[in-house]
């Protein structure tokens, strides 16, 4: 039982920057993945655990306690928030913690996380959308004709999102762009519609691209000590805020 | 009547957010309590002391504690939680006002509507920080005091 997990050290790294890997892109903070990694590591016997994340990188090297050195380098890439995943590997990294599994069996649930957790899919995502979109409406002071239109624009505008999606486009263009025929969109049908005015559809509508609680937990990883972690995030939001910015009043300086 | 209104939006962005983020379960009932809490402090605060700050940080406080004790009980990290419920925190209207006002040329206003987005996202970003800490203190601080009881015994 002791020893024989530390014999196969580079598979073994492998398998938890998988794990790591996977929470990462599904959203879990710096910290989380570094400690659970941690964990991990001292669960299955390794001497010491080194691991360094930052939000898009992993760098991890544990040293076996009959004394040998493994490293490994992960470039993590971005993709969309899926809290579930983070909880299900929490959930693993807990049982693993708990009575550590054979090699394969740890891969092979790692696999199951990263594919086989249940999604909402695409009409969710826009039924999603709608209902944010008409709530935020409502809730910046928006009469029910301003809500019934931000709920309509908030299709095409995830339209607009999805369709980047698929065409690779970087996010940062995608906001751009998403915010620039968001806002076209509002001006126009505001335009013929007395009853409504452009403010409170186009913040309902904001709200969806907003990296307002990236930025939060940015901050909150430069106070906590995750500066790096935390200054690339913050720098992230601020690009994003600013794409979302420009398209609008981009927007806005055509019909003006 | 406002703040009623605004509170059942709070809860259905909340609710729109979760599913956004993939959120399942029960949880789904936890953020849209959570997003109730979050707007009704926040409004409670706010019209007794009309300072968004710290309307803000007591609102994040309470969130954030309803987190921590939630995420106890359904078994989950707290961040799966605490990310749809501080969503009507967000503060996209400033943004907006002040991206507005960029555009017409009001500088006055858009300083104004800047500062104010810097205090309410630091707000957030302290109360966090200053339950998580707490939390993390009371953990360490029962940890010690059963450890010693089982020495005694």
């Amino acid at each position: 039982m002791s020893n024989n997990y530390n014999t196969d050290g580079d598979r073994m790294i492998d398998c938890f920057l998988n794990l790591g890997e996977l929470m990462l892109r599904a959203g879990a903070e710096v910290n989380r993945v570094e400690d659970t990694i941690r964990r991990i590591g001292h669960a299955y016997e390794f001497e010491r655990v080194e691991i360094f994340t930052i939000n898009n990188m992993i760098s991890l090297t544990v040293i076996s306690n009959d004394g040998r050195v493994y490293t490994q380098t992960r470039r993590v890439s971005v993709a969309a928030v899926d809290l579930e995943k983070v909880a299900r590997a929490n959930e693993l990294s807990r049982q693993i913690c708990a009575h550590p599994v054979p090699l394969e069996e740890f891969k092979a649930r790692i696999a199951d996380i990263a594919e086989n957790t249940r999604h909402y899919g695409k009409r969710m995502r826009y039924i999603a959308s709608v209902v944010s979109a008409t709530a935020f409406t409502v809730f910046f002071g928006g009469n029910w004709v301003e809500a019934l239109i931000s709920g309509a624009v908030s299709i095409i505008l995830v339209t607009c999102m999805l369709f980047s999606d698929r065409l690779k486009i970087r996010p940062i263009i995608a906001i751009l762009v998403s915010a620039f025929v968001m806002t076209m969109c509002v001006q126009g049908v505001t335009h013929f519609v007395e009853a409504a005015t452009m403010d409170s559809i186009i913040m309902g509508n904001i709200m969806l691209l907003i990296p307002g609680l990236a930025l939060t937990t940015s901050i909150r990883d430069v106070i906590t000590g995750d500066t790096v972690a935390g200054l690339m995030g913050i720098c992230d939001a601020l690009l994003k805020a600013f794409a979302i910015a420009v398209g609008c009043v981009s927007a806005m300086l055509i019909f003006k | 009547m406002t703040y009623l209104v605004q509170i059942i939006a709070a809860v259905f962005s909340a609710i729109g957010f979760s599913l956004l983020f993939n959120i399942h379960g029960r949880k789904l009932i936890i953020t849209a309590v959570g997003g109730a809490i979050t707007w009704g402090v926040y409004l409670i605060v706010f019209t007794q002391t009309e300072n968004v700050f710290l309307a803000c940080f007591v609102a994040t406080m309470a969130i954030m504690a309803f987190a921590e004790i939630m995420a106890r009980i359904a078994k989950t990290p707290v961040i799966i939680l605490l990310v749809p419920m501080l969503v009507p925190m967000v503060p996209g209207g400033d943004l907006y006002r002040m991206m507005t006002n960029l555009v017409m040329d009001n500088s006055g206003q858009v300083r104004f509507y800047g500062h104010q987005l810097v205090m309410e996202v630091g707000a957030i970003a302290f109360g966090i920080i200053v339950i998580s800490t707490a939390m993390q203190l009371i953990l360490k601080m029962h940890a010690h005091i059963t450890e010693q009881r089982r020495a005694r015994h």
